[in-house]
């Protein structure tokens, strides 16, 4: 086997984007639902409430044990390729970030939130650019090119959040509009990325010395 | 190679500009800023939990030193804020009420007469006043369209980013480091403790006599300036239209004969209200049944101390409680927790008021990091009155 580190680094990162989409559903229902507790029936509140807690611990322990993947594999395949590096250190800085997000709340808050959310772009680009480093080197154009839609779906999905965070000063009433296309795309790139992935899994079982 | 090198290229630009943005936000937000109460407290507004005020009180000075939210939450379970700026122009009021309603969508809107009673225009065209109120806004349609209606069209930029005026403040530093910490610690904390709540630990003594005895009987008007008039009926059709259970209060004053006419003009101002279906709380007139001592009670003309604002509050949220209807919302345990802490800290900036006009110590009091550290050598316990 050619890259044999890179193999196990993408083979870990393959459960890691399977537990991410569950989380961002798991997430989608709770907002939902969260956003339409009645909370002047009580009964009907507290069972919600401890359902959602269990959705919530759900949430975090998924969001720990795919982080852990990803960190994980990002040290192993770096060693094959060096791009794997960047989104190493960019993983270490979202979480950073988000350990500070949990003790600020208000302006502060949003603004270590972001900084989070930009740091977890950078990860996914640098891995998508690592693996299309190789494939590129295999000559792998079906990896290639689940590469470069990968990409382009990351690029859709920033410029909607952007568009909703502008468009949304202007026009509230369409914030809920955006949230449900946002986590549309959401979706879509994750199966964009994992179908990348595996695809990314298959050559490197393939490439030989 | 040359699609990786593009996207590379693509990403290192796109966060260098992020990071520039971020930047100059962070400069606009929090240091190159003109920090002061005004700021803390309209901010300390938008860090409510939207739906979660059952009142919410509007005004200028008159309003935010007069009436004390946790003393309010303390004896009659609502929870209020004093969504109040520095005299407030009269269309600001109108963009607070929007504001309020896009927000919170409270139980009950105060407004405190004030903008609307001066004898002419000239502290709606104040910039400085506007300044204090707009600047510490969010950025939206209501900020928006009063910078639209009312900035002069050169002056417009520095509304919308605010660093174009306030870049030179570097050079004030490190005086102004405390209320950047203020600040700071604010945003980091997500609330704030006195609800906007601000005052001066001061007896006003004045040798000019106050004719506060003589406004019970004074039933004589003054017309309100035109435009002020305009604004007014504006944000009561406002009201109307958007179902805003809105009423207009008038605070207590030290009034004297320079101040008089403002009192024929509240006056006014109660007729043109009430015709149109409001209520109008002359609390002004009520001084006497409010225990108010004119010689006790205030720290200048125009402002009450905390001997004052405790009787006022009282009066005033019984008074809401019993004709208006005002009922505690529903809180969860940890907004309850949160409401506590904010009487307590309410009760501890009282006593130390007292302790500091006892001594003869005047300063004022507000959400401010020094004043906060020193609130802790006091008791939090309810404050019973004589």
């Amino acid at each position: 086997m050619k890259y044999p580190k890179a193999l196990t680094g993408v083979r870990l990162f393959v459960p890691a984007e399977i537990l991410c989409v569950i989380v961002s559903l798991l997430t989608f229902i709770i907002v939902i639902l969260v956003n339409n507790i009645d909370f002047t029936n009580m009964q009907q509140t507290d069972v919600l409430i401890n359902r959602l807690a269990v959705g919530y611990l759900l949430v975090n322990i998924f969001s720990i044990i795919a982080f852990v993947l990803k960190l994980v594999g990002f040290q192993i395949a770096r060693k094959d390729e060096r791009q794997f590096r960047k989104s190493l250190f960019f993983s270490v800085i979202g979480m950073i970030f988000i350990l500070f997000g949990l003790f600020t709340a208000g302006t502060f808050a949003s603004f270590v939130w972001g900084v989070n959310e930009v740091a977890n772009l950078l990860v996914v680009i640098y891995a998508i650019l690592a693996i299309y480093n190789l494939a590129e080197k295999e000559d792998d154009q079906d990896v290639m090119k689940r590469g470069k839609i990968a990409l382009v779906f990351i690029a859709i999905i920033f410029g909607v959040a952007v568009i909703n965070a502008t468009i949304t000063i202007f026009i509230p009433t369409v914030d809920a509009v955006f949230k449900i296309l946002g986590a549309a795309l959401d979706l879509l790139g994750h199966a964009a990325y994992l179908s990348f992935l595996l695809a990314a899994k298959k050559m490197l079982k393939n490439a030989t010395v | 190679m040359r699609f990786q090198k593009k996207v590379t290229r693509t990403v290192k630009v796109s966060v260098f500009l992020l990071i520039i943005m971020a930047s100059c936000l962070g400069l606009q937000q929090y240091v190159l800023r003109n920090v002061d109460h005004n700021s803390l407290r309209v901010e300390g507004f938008y860090q409510e939990t939207p739906g979660s005020l059952d009142a919410v009180f509007i005004g200028a000075s008159d309003m935010y030193t007069s009436f004390i939210p946790g003393r309010a939450y303390e004896k009659y379970g609502f929870t209020s804020y004093l969504l109040a700026s520095e005299s407030i122009t009269s269309d600001g009021v109108l963009t607070a009420v929007k504001e309020v309603v896009r927000t919170q969508n409270p139980q009950l809107v105060v407004v405190e007469a004030n903008a609307f009673l001066y004898s002419d225009t000239k502290n709606d065209q104040n910039q400085a006043y506007i300044h204090k109120f707009f600047d510490n806004l969010p950025f939206s349609l209501n900020k928006l369209d009063y910078i639209q209606k009312n900035v002069p069209v050169d002056d417009r930029w520095e509304y919308i980013f605010p660093l174009i005026k306030y870049h030179g403040l570097w050079t004030e530093y490190p005086e102004r480091f405390y209320m950047m910490a203020s600040d700071l610690t604010l945003d980091m904390r997500g609330y704030n403790y006195l609800k906007g709540f601000r005052t001066t630990a001061q007896v006003f003594k004045s040798k000019t006599p106050s004719l506060n005895e003589q406004i019970y009987t004074e039933h004589d008007t003054l017309p309100l300036d035109p435009k002020l008039e305009t604004q007014l009926r504006e944000l009561m059709d406002y009201a109307k239209q958007n179902d805003v259970n809105l009423v207009f209060v008038r605070a207590p004053h030290y009034v004297t004969k320079s101040t008089y006419d403002r009192v024929k003009r509240s006056n006014q101002m109660a007729h043109i209200v009430n015709e149109e279906g409001f209520s109008y709380y002359t609390f002004e007139s009520d001084a006497r049944d409010i225990g108010i001592d004119d010689q006790h009670d205030f720290y200048n003309e125009e402002h009450m101390n905390v001997y004052g604002a405790l009787k006022f509050t009282d009066y005033v949220a019984e008074r809401f409680v019993n004709v208006e209807d005002l009922k505690p919302g529903f809180l969860t345990d940890e907004q309850k927790e949160g409401w506590k802490e904010v009487s307590k800290t309410s009760n501890q900036l009282y006593r130390y008021c007292d302790d500091m006009m006892t001594k003869g110590n005047g300063r004022g009091a507000q959400e401010d990091v020094v004043t906060l550290f020193m609130l802790d050598n006091y008791s939090d316990a309810p404050i019973e009155r004589k």
